[in-house]
């Protein structure tokens, strides 16, 4: 996983277009995945250009560790054997690890600029991987370790005000939704996020 | 494209601002929240437990019980009934315990996040009301009728689990009685079967006397009150066998 982080970071700062931007999110799980994750603190690097006849494109990555919201999370397993019969056995579940990499692409268009400022809905395409670790217990059933990787692609929806601080500096929020399948798991994920970053034009 | 980030940012919009509220604070708030109503001794000596749904959690209740042990916090595997949730309350009936012990009770449910328990509660001497045979006979004694003699029992066992059933027997100066029940003895009626596997409720009963001998026949009464953890006494009136009415009481183990 970090050689790929490293090497997607490689291919992206040889092919910025000089104009970079960094975000620092809050990145906030949604639906299933709210009960279980806090939301993380994260960084995004992004190649994110000047507006140019009211569209700009931007392309970046981001990695986020999310921590679990419970030490241990109560899970039951139906059991069944022909002497007991039907069963609810309790057990429990740690997540050690569960963290994601994101890579995207996507575009910006702003509907409002007015001086220094504009105002941009956006729309990315992201693709990447999830990284799960976790301990089960069943009781009198199972115990052990076990992992879910898997790869997951889905779209994120952006809405964002930026303001130029100088010809070269831009200060901008943003809030995003994003929405992804798991192909692995057979699931749609999604999570929030809100983002304050830095954009940085060299001409 | 003007017209299509439009309606991303929309689309955006609705779904950001649509799902703000929806991430609980309290991460115990997504699984069912339960009271373990009460548990409570019946007249047979069965105990009925009742649970109610507090909440659902943040998803329908998949699974609901109890579970019991004679363990202060007894876990849902334990002694575990699993029972349908009308409205919000649920209930379910245990039976076979012993006397002189404590046992707890406590509810428990599941949705498709995880499960949670209920509070726990006890009960001290669960011990069914006492039955009373309808007949006053000499303790220890037998008599298997006719014109047979009354006699004095001198041995009675305690009840052994054998094989599936438990069994026990007796002895007089003249008769042997071998019982056989379908789980450990406790105050109640019991109905006499010929059927060597009783089921729960009956009891099987056969006998020898002299040159004669003869198993009760079905559907006669047999009157057992648990004085202790490990004593018993059984009255049998008049209950018919092949050729006459077989009486005795007795306490066991003698």
């Amino acid at each position: 996983m970090k050689k790929i982080f490293f090497g997607l970071l490689f291919l992206f700062s040889l092919n910025c277009y000089s104009q970079i931007a960094g975000k620092i999110l809050q990145v906030r799980p949604y639906g299933e995945q709210a009960a279980i994750l806090k939301p993380a603190i994260t960084g995004e690097l992004m190649g994110l250009k000047e507006f140019d006849d009211n569209l700009r494109i931007r392309y970046g990555i981001s990695y986020v560790s999310f921590k679990p919201r419970l030490d241990t999370f109560p899970v039951i397993a139906e059991y069944f054997s022909g002497s007991t019969g039907f069963a609810i056995l309790p057990g429990y579940e740690v997540i050690t690890n569960y963290s994601m990499f994101l890579a995207f692409t996507g575009y910006d268009y702003d509907v409002l600029k007015k001086d220094n400022y504009f105002l941009y809905p956006g729309a990315d395409i992201l693709i990447g991987m999830t990284n799960v670790e976790y301990d089960t217990y069943y009781q009198t059933l199972s115990s052990g370790s076990d992992s879910n990787d898997g790869l997951l692609a889905g779209i994120r929806l952006r809405l964002g005000f930026e303001y130029m601080t100088s010809e070269t500096i831009g200060l901008f929020l943003e809030a995003t939704h994003s929405i992804y399948y798991l192909p692995h798991m057979k699931i749609w994920y999604a999570h929030q996020d809100i983002g304050i970053g830095v954009h940085y034009i060299i001409d | 494209m003007r017209k299509i980030v439009i309606f991303l940012a929309v689309a955006f919009a609705g779904l950001f601002f649509s799902s703000c509220k929806k991430t609980l604070s309290d991460p115990h708030d997504y699984y069912p929240k339960l009271k373990t109503v009460s548990a409570t001794v019946q007249p047979d000596g069965s105990v009925t437990v009742k649970g109610e749904v507090i909440s659902e959690g943040e998803a329908p209740i998949e699974y609901a019980g109890f579970c019991v042990d004679t363990v202060p916090v007894p876990g849902m595997a334990e002694g575990q009934a699993i029972v349908d949730v009308i409205g919000n309350t649920f209930e379910a009936n245990y039976s076979g315990f012993d006397i002189h012990t404590t046992y707890y009770f406590r509810t428990w449910a599941t949705n498709k996040y995880g499960y949670s328990y209920g509070d726990v509660i006890f009960l001290d001497d669960i011990e069914a009301a006492p039955v009373v045979a309808p007949c006053t006979l000499v303790m220890n004694t037998v008599n298997i009728g006719g014109f047979s003699p009354t006699t004095t029992i001198y041995m009675a066992s305690m009840p052994q689990l054998v094989t599936t059933e438990w069994e026990l027997s007796a002895q007089s100066g003249s008769t042997v009685m071998y019982f056989r029940f379908h789980s450990r003895p406790r105050t109640g009626i019991y109905i006499t079967t010929t059927s060597t596997t009783p089921g729960d409720g009956y009891v099987n009963m056969i006998f020898y006397s002299g040159s004669s001998s003869g198993a009760l026949s079905d559907g006669s009464n047999v009157y057992i009150n648990q004085t202790g953890t490990d004593s018993w006494e059984m009255t049998i009136c008049s209950a018919p066998w092949s050729l006459a009415e077989f009486n005795t009481r007795f306490r066991f183990p003698l």
